[in-house]
């Protein structure tokens, strides 16, 4: 079906695999320790994953996107057996009838993008060189499948116990109706397969990349700091600074405040606001935006240049903040419709980082 | 402090310390030894100093001590520990001491299964498989057993059943740590924090002999106590059951004495030392605690330690050529090798000695040089040390204390007022003297209804912690209650916590199984 791999993800770039996701969490999508953990203990029992772009699968090569859904305090406490994505897989094969080609990450951002790595490994599968987002978003409609119209039916939902689900949720809406009600009756995680597709669709459906993306980000920021980072995405550095204030408050379910960043160094005068919920959404200086959602816009720590998670941010760290063009997809009428900054209730009419950053 | 005198005593990596405080809190007589390699002769030689003649007006003697802590670091005379993880299937996808340094490991692993049962975060309760228990844990040569599961912070009561059943195992003398009282929200980290404590179970077990033996020799017979991570106290019976507790106790003594000897319940703490500067805070009387875990040894663990910032500037930090400051010390061989004691190694001493900040040695023998860019480089990153451990902009109050603490100005950017104790060079001692005995619980409980309720259980379940480490049962006071809500739950749930002190009873409680 295919031929020599170029690329592999293994023990050895585990770890620059994992800081790329973070950098592409944008704040958020879960912390990749655990999912780390259990990654590194399944390549280190069934070997590498192949990494393929999807042009080397055939035009109905069957994909599977996964994803882990729940709450964040249920996933540090009650952890994958490892078994969750096999149950995915079986499910879908006795659905079409046929064995599933490869899979795919759902969502490159934070731990999800770390976890199917380890599913991938034990089942032997390859990973498809893409995700459904590019980034972490906070909402399951919030993913390129959706803006290009594949259907999220069927869609497939495990526990770690071998309990399976079937689903045929209508629409994108609907599958993030039924996936958290299967969180609850699952005890606060499940794992899910949704937007089956076949490589010809995946390959415009898809936001191409996002895994050697991840992994040369990860690379980079370890041979040449938050520097290299840029010249991999082609990103820009809005504020090095201090972090002067945290503002957090709980609303509507997520976690929204700001972060005020106060320039130094060559930065000094400047003081950026960062607007945040789960993830890092809008940096504003003086009231002009320096980049918006669906771009992405990521605080790093001054020191070890990695990703610094939502929860985590405090009064006094010494910070980056970086901005990264988002995938075109969620530049079009349809992506900013879904993920655009009205959609997070922003006045802001969206422009693009590169034009802003002029 | 009910007016009788205390001892406190503090071992550290280079000294033994002592302080005797009468019940005003006025420090009557302190002492400073070199720390000894079998810990009872340096408590013996500490505690003799500073004895008043009437050994009977003694009524508690405290000890900090760091033995812990370099055992983990060294990897020295750390038990061989069993881990059973109730959890099966779930986590399986991580085995138990995953991502633990290969040479930590293979001192402690003992063995691990994950075997079946687990509680969710609903309540449900998965059933145990008692044979496969017994099977995990028979014929294992192991000093101790570590046992967790997920969830046990808001029903410990799996966890427990299988601790009884261990016990008929391996019988009674082999101790058995269960993860819900160590450590927080996190198996993993939880997990891990539990098996360190189970594996501290000797090395806090010679501590204690020695501290006997030493009691004994003076004839002594104030009640012992060590201190913990918070700064209070516990029986001796209690940290046999939790060694890991007295892991970050030096600190967190040092921050209490700092306080106690200005009388401030609030401000920054720093401690100069001849290798590091550490950087606490005091918050309402006592340490502020680490908002994220703390890695010990190479291990992340949750359990609470005090929130610390350490930076490599002290006494004996060198200089370089470039007229800034190296990042070695020369530790503690700085009376021998700074410039100013007769050696040929510039030292920051010796910086701070020309920028007449303070006369040690014989300044003559600087020849008139003097080093302004590495006292400013220094005064720059205790003041960025600073700044970081602060949650405003507001300035605050800063407590000096340590033996190079004369290194620094009357001024520091970001600070309010910073104040230079006396006695500041045997602070942590005097912590240990003064230091309350507490009891700290953490659940996790559905607060639709009931959650006064909750909040009232987890108070009890402080209290009884307090009260088993040694607290007079008639003079607990609550100190702090935190509710977090979590996320994305379908009825609405909260991690509670609850902090309660009290002074030490007179006569401890009989000994009685902790199991709140």
């Amino acid at each position: 079906m295919w031929q020599h791999p170029a690329v592999q993800l293994g023990l050895d770039t585990l770890d620059d695999h994992a800081r790329g996701c973070a950098i592409l969490g944008t704040g958020g999508g879960g912390d990749t320790y655990a999912s780390v953990l259990a990654a590194r203990a399944a390549l280190a029992e069934f070997g590498p994953v192949d990494v393929l772009a999807l042009d080397r699968l055939d035009a109905d090569a069957l994909i599977l996107p996964v994803s882990g859904w729940g709450a964040p305090t249920v996933g540090i406490e009650k952890l994958p057996s490892g078994e969750e994505g096999a149950t995915l897989v079986r499910m879908a094969e006795r659905w079409y009838g046929r064995a599933v080609d490869a899979l795919m990450i759902g969502e490159i951002g934070g731990g999800n993008g770390v976890e199917p790595v380890g599913w991938a490994a034990r089942l032997g599968l390859p990973l498809v060189d893409a995700d459904g987002m590019g980034r972490a978003f906070p909402e399951g409609d919030m993913a390129s499948m959706h803006v290009a119209g594949v259907s999220a039916s069927p869609a497939f939902f495990a526990d770690e116990r071998g309990n399976g689900v079937v689903a045929s949720p209508q629409d994108a809406q609907w599958l993030e109706r039924i996936a958290r009600a299967l969180v609850v009756a699952f005890g606060g995680a499940v794992a899910g397969a949704d937007h089956p597709m076949d490589a010809a669709t995946a390959r415009r459906a898809t936001v191409l990349g996002s895994v050697t993306l991840a992994t040369s980000i990860g690379a980079a920021l370890r041979t040449a700091g938050l520097d290299g980072v840029l010249d991999v995405t082609g990103g820009t550095r809005l504020v090095s600074g201090t972090v002067t204030d945290v503002d957090r408050r709980t609303a509507g379910g997520f976690a929204r405040g700001t972060v005020t960043v106060e320039g130094t160094g060559d930065d000094a005068s400047r003081g950026v606001i960062v607007h945040v919920q789960n993830e890092n959404l809008l940096a504003e200086e003086a009231g002009a935006p320096l980049a918006m959602v669906p771009d992405l816009i990521t605080i790093c720590d001054e020191g070890s240049n990695e990703a610094i998670p939502t929860e985590r941010i405090r009064y006094g760290q010494r910070v980056v903040v970086i901005g990264i063009p988002c995938d075109p997809v969620w530049r079009t009428t349809d992506g900013l419709r879904i993920v655009g900054p009205a959609r997070f209730g922003f006045d802001h009419g969206y422009r693009p980082i590169e034009e802003l950053a002029r | 402090m009910t007016g009788g005198l205390r001892i406190g005593i503090d071992v550290g990596g280079t000294n033994t310390d002592a302080a005797l405080v009468d019940g005003n809190g006025t420090v009557v007589a302190w002492t400073k030894t070199p720390t000894t390699d079998d810990p009872g002769d340096g408590i013996e030689r500490a505690l003799g100093a500073v004895l008043p003649d009437d050994r009977a007006a003694v009524e508690l003697v405290a000890l900090g001590t760091t033995h812990a802590l370099n055992a983990v670091v060294s990897r020295r005379d750390l038990g061989r520990v069993l881990t059973l993880r109730v959890a099966a299937p779930s986590s399986r996808s991580v085995p138990p001491m995953t991502g633990w340094p290969a040479d930590l490991k293979a001192v402690v692993d003992g063995g691990a299964a994950i075997v079946h049962g687990g509680v969710e975060v609903d309540g449900r309760v998965h059933p145990i498989d008692r044979d496969e228990i017994r099977h995990a844990v028979d014929g294992r040569d192991v000093s101790a057993v570590a046992i967790g599961g997920p969830f046990s912070l808001q029903d410990p009561s799996q966890e427990l059943e299988v601790a009884d059943l261990v016990r008929d195992v391996v019988g009674p003398d082999v101790p058995i740590a269960t993860s819900h009282r160590i450590g927080g929200l996190g198996l993993l980290e939880r997990e891990n924090g539990t098996i360190l404590n189970a594996a501290l179970r000797d090395v806090v077990a010679g501590v204690v002999e020695g501290f006997a033996a030493a009691l004994a020799a003076h004839g002594v017979t104030a009640t012992p106590f060590l201190t913990q991570n918070d700064g209070t106290l516990m029986r001796l019976e209690h940290a046999l059951e939790m060694p890991v507790l007295t892991i970050g106790s030096g600190a967190a003594n040092s921050i209490r004495g700092a306080a106690a000897l200005t009388g401030l319940t609030d401000a920054h703490v720093i401690d100069v030392g001849g290798t590091t500067t550490d950087v606490g805070v005091i918050k309402a009387g006592f340490p502020r605690v680490a908002a994220v875990g703390v890695v010990l040894g190479g291990v992340r663990t949750n359990f609470r330690m005090p929130d610390v910032h350490s930076i490599g500037v002290g006494g004996g930090t060198r200089l370089t050529p470039e007229v800034s400051l190296d990042t070695t010390s020369v530790g503690r061989s700085l009376t021998s090798d700074a410039l100013v004691f007769g050696g040929d190694i510039p030292t920051l001493s010796d910086a701070a000695v020309a920028a007449g900040r303070v006369r040690m040695g014989d300044a003559r023998r600087l020849d008139g040089r003097a080093w302004p860019g590495a006292i400013a480089e220094a005064d720059r990153r205790v003041a960025d040390a600073l700044d970081r451990m602060k949650t405003s902009r507001e300035p605050v109050e800063v407590l000096l204390v340590g033996g190079g603490s004369s290194l620094f100005g009357d001024t520091l950017p970001g600070a309010s007022t910073v104040h230079r104790p006396d006695r500041y060079d045997v602070a942590n001692a005097i912590g240990a003297a003064i230091a309350l005995v507490s009891g700290e619980a953490e659940v996790v409980a559905e607060v639709a209804d009931g959650r006064d309720e909750a909040i009232e259980r987890c108070i009890d379940a402080a209290r009884a912690r307090a009260i088993a480490a040694g607290a007079d049962r008639g003079a607990l006071e609550v100190v702090a209650v935190d509710e977090t809500p979590l996320a994305y739950m379908d009825r609405p749930m909260s991690q509670l916590r609850a902090k309660v002190v009290g002074a030490p009873a007179e006569r401890p409680s009989p000994s009685r199984r902790l199991d709140g």
